[in-house]
């Protein structure tokens, strides 16, 4: 016989107050659990949502906008530099990206590691309905869109082909198959892209070289999208390189916003788990509560202990033993729990999205749990230790 | 084997102060049975509790083996006590969450020794409740509960067995059973000190030992130590009590307790 078999055997004696301490923890537990879960899952849930963004990067014509005046007099601004950007700097966008990203990750790989998706934005005119037909390279713009799904019909396969934005769409009144004049150039609507909620609901996204050709613009871009195509990669460093190695041009690092999205996100998770330590801490003296009572039951228990032999050590150790045995009953109750809890109230929280239970919390549960059933234990512990033998079992009779 | 220089227990202080044990000086040696005897609040387990180290004294000096016993600290005290001492209570004080030979075999735990309880089985079948091993306290009568109470003390073999009021809680039949359990641990040369009320019971011993207010009033011999007949207790109980003692006869146990 071993110690730890007489405190299974008498915490079994006493399961009413064993199960009010296990519950006591487990809230607590539970509580936290529940949260970090929804948490994770938010976050992973955004993570997809940042790896899904699209562009890491966007490059625009670098103007500045200057303010008229007229006799101390402020008129109004007016934009200054080129509007529109020339398609010779595409292939130096894409050189100064790969050379960026070969340098900062220490790859030797030769080919294109960034997509560099130029758009060329046009007023154009259906009928008598204006619109705005962007100019897109097909297969690069698909790579950055992957969001992208279409409600009918499919992508543009053919130079006079255009994929229609969803809300434009409904407005023009076009359907996949069907034949369009914008501003005299006959195309065919290969899809309706389905709604996104973002600006591509109001856009017409034709060939960008046939919108060139049409327009008589020549070979002149809007906007140009990049995007690295690897995971971490030194966005900030690529748009300074871009910046200072290309004239004429400015260079946004889009994935900030999102990054700051994910740190609001983690400021937030922590708020949250600020008040999930409040409920640990009322659990924790609800479990001192159960604790100090099963002491003072057990007074007698303890007094027979001393007086055949026990040391003050012997019953440390097993008031001990016992709160670990509490908490690991108390962490993996609180753990099951908590999931549950996340599993039923995450996806009301997170829009939908469903949660999905983190094993790793389950040592952390375990851990927690008996941390704070030993704290809960050692005041009445020690107290139990330092109990005169004579008196424990004096009172006792 | 253990000598009490001196000793004196007090509580409290000032008009509070109460003398429980005043310059007591007492000797045990190997092979002793001593009976203590004395009127309510003597002081008669105040010294059981100090002989036994589970009190402290507040003058005087104990030597244990020739060693100062009250000078040891707490962990050393508990191992002396561990290894040297045992005790047996009146109200037999077992773990009613544990077994009868796990009640047994508890001190061999606490010694790191409860990996072989051999020693427990035996010290069981010496009390003859072997077949009662499985049982919890509460199946128990009194009488086996004491002498489950007594299987533990024998278990880490001591060199003195301290009883207080150990057939106090007893009926006649099951208290001379454990007396005689007692004449015989005594027999094969272990020291028994025991506080008891019953000066019956008190002959059973080699010696009495009477205190009163804390002094040791009287030390004596006794000359024919013997088991009191079962008429002989009841005697001395109709003297002190002669309602409680008419209920013995028709077989309730005194003081309500467990009985056979």
């Amino acid at each position: 016989m071993r110690l730890t078999a007489i405190v299974i055997k008498d915490m079994l004696r006493r399961k009413r107050r064993v199960l009010h301490s296990v519950f006591g923890v487990s809230i607590g537990i539970m509580t936290v659990i529940a949260m970090l879960t929804v948490a994770d899952s938010g976050e992973q849930a955004l993570r997809m949502e940042l790896e899904n963004y699209g562009p890491n990067l966007s490059v625009v014509p670098d103007t500045a906008r200057m303010d008229v005046e007229l006799g101390g007099l402020t008129m109004g601004s007016v934009t200054v530099g080129e509007t529109l950007l020339d398609s010779s700097v595409l292939p130096e966008i894409q050189r100064v990206a790969d050379d960026a990203i070969r340098a900062d990750m220490g790859i030797s790989d030769p080919g294109p590691i960034a997509i560099v998706a130029p758009r060329l934005y046009l007023p154009a005119s259906v009928g008598d309905r204006n619109v705005t037909v962007a100019g897109v390279s097909p297969g690069e713009e698909r790579a950055i869109r992957v969001w992208w799904d279409f409600a009918e019909g499919g992508y543009i396969s053919g130079e006079n082909d255009i994929v229609v934005g969803a809300v434009a769409a409904r407005s023009l009144g076009l359907s996949s198959g069907q034949t369009v004049n914008i501003s005299g150039h006959e195309y065919t609507v290969a899809g309706v892209l389905g709604e996104s909620g973002s600006n591509d609901d109001f856009l017409l996204f034709a060939p960008l070289a046939t919108l060139q050709q049409t327009s008589g613009k020549g070979p002149v871009v809007s906007t140009v999208d990049v995007r690295a195509l690897c995971t971490g990669c030194p966005v900030e460093m690529i748009a300074h390189a871009l910046n200072a190695g290309i004239p004429g041009i400015h260079a946004i690092a889009v994935r900030q916003v999102a990054e700051a999205e994910l740190g609001m996100w983690h400021g937030m998770r922590a708020v949250v788990l600020m008040i999930a330590s409040v409920t640990l801490l009322v659990g924790l003296f609800g479990v001192m509560n159960a604790m100090t009572a099963m002491v003072a039951e057990r007074r007698k228990d303890i007094g027979i202990m001393r007086a055949v032999g026990a040391s003050r050590r012997q019953i440390l150790s097993m008031f001990a033993q016992e709160a670990i045995l509490l908490g690991v009953l108390g962490g993996l109750g609180g753990y099951v729990a908590g999931l549950l809890l996340a599993m039923a109230v995450g996806p009301l929280i997170l829009g939908g999205v469903a949660v999905t239970p983190v094993f790793s919390y389950i040592p952390l549960a375990v851990g927690l749990a008996g941390g704070i059933s030993m704290v809960a234990a050692l005041h009445p512990a020690l107290g139990a230790a330092r109990m005169r033998v004579a008196d424990a079992v004096r009172t006792s009779s | 084997m253990l000598e009490l220089r001196s000793v004196s227990r007090m509580y409290g202080q000032g008009d509070a102060r109460v003398v429980a044990l005043n310059q007591v000086s007492l000797v045990v040696n190997a092979g002793d049975f001593i009976s203590i005897v004395g009127p309510s609040g003597s002081g008669k387990s105040t010294l059981l509790n100090v002989m036994g180290g589970v009190d402290r004294i507040t003058g005087g000096e104990i030597l244990f083996d020739d060693q100062r016993f009250d000078l040891l600290s707490e962990e050393e005290l508990t191992t002396f006590r561990r290894n040297r001492l045992a005790y047996v209570f009146q109200q037999y004080h077992l773990v009613p969450s544990l077994t009868v030979i796990e009640n047994v075999a508890l001190p061999m735990v606490f010694r790191a020794a409860g990996r072989d309880i051999t020693r427990a089985w035996q010290m069981l079948e010496r009390v003859g409740l072997r077949h009662r091993a499985s049982h919890r306290p509460s199946e128990l009568s009194g009488g086996e509960q004491q002498r489950v109470a007594i299987a533990r003390a024998l278990v880490n073999d001591p060199a003195l067995i301290l009883a207080d009021e150990p057939t106090g809680n007893l009926d006649q039949a099951s208290g001379r059973q454990i007396m005689s359990l007692f004449m015989e641990l005594n027999d094969e040369g272990r020291a028994v000190v025991m506080v008891t009320h019953n000066l019956q019971l008190a002959q059973c011993a080699r010696e009495i030992v009477e205190l009163t207010d804390g002094r040791v009033v009287s030390r004596s011999t006794v000359p024919d130590r013997r088991l009191p007949s079962l008429r002989g207790i009841e005697k001395e109980l109709a003297d002190a009590a002669p309602g409680l003692a008419n209920d013995n006869i028709m077989g309730v146990p005194p003081q309500g307790g467990n009985h056979l």
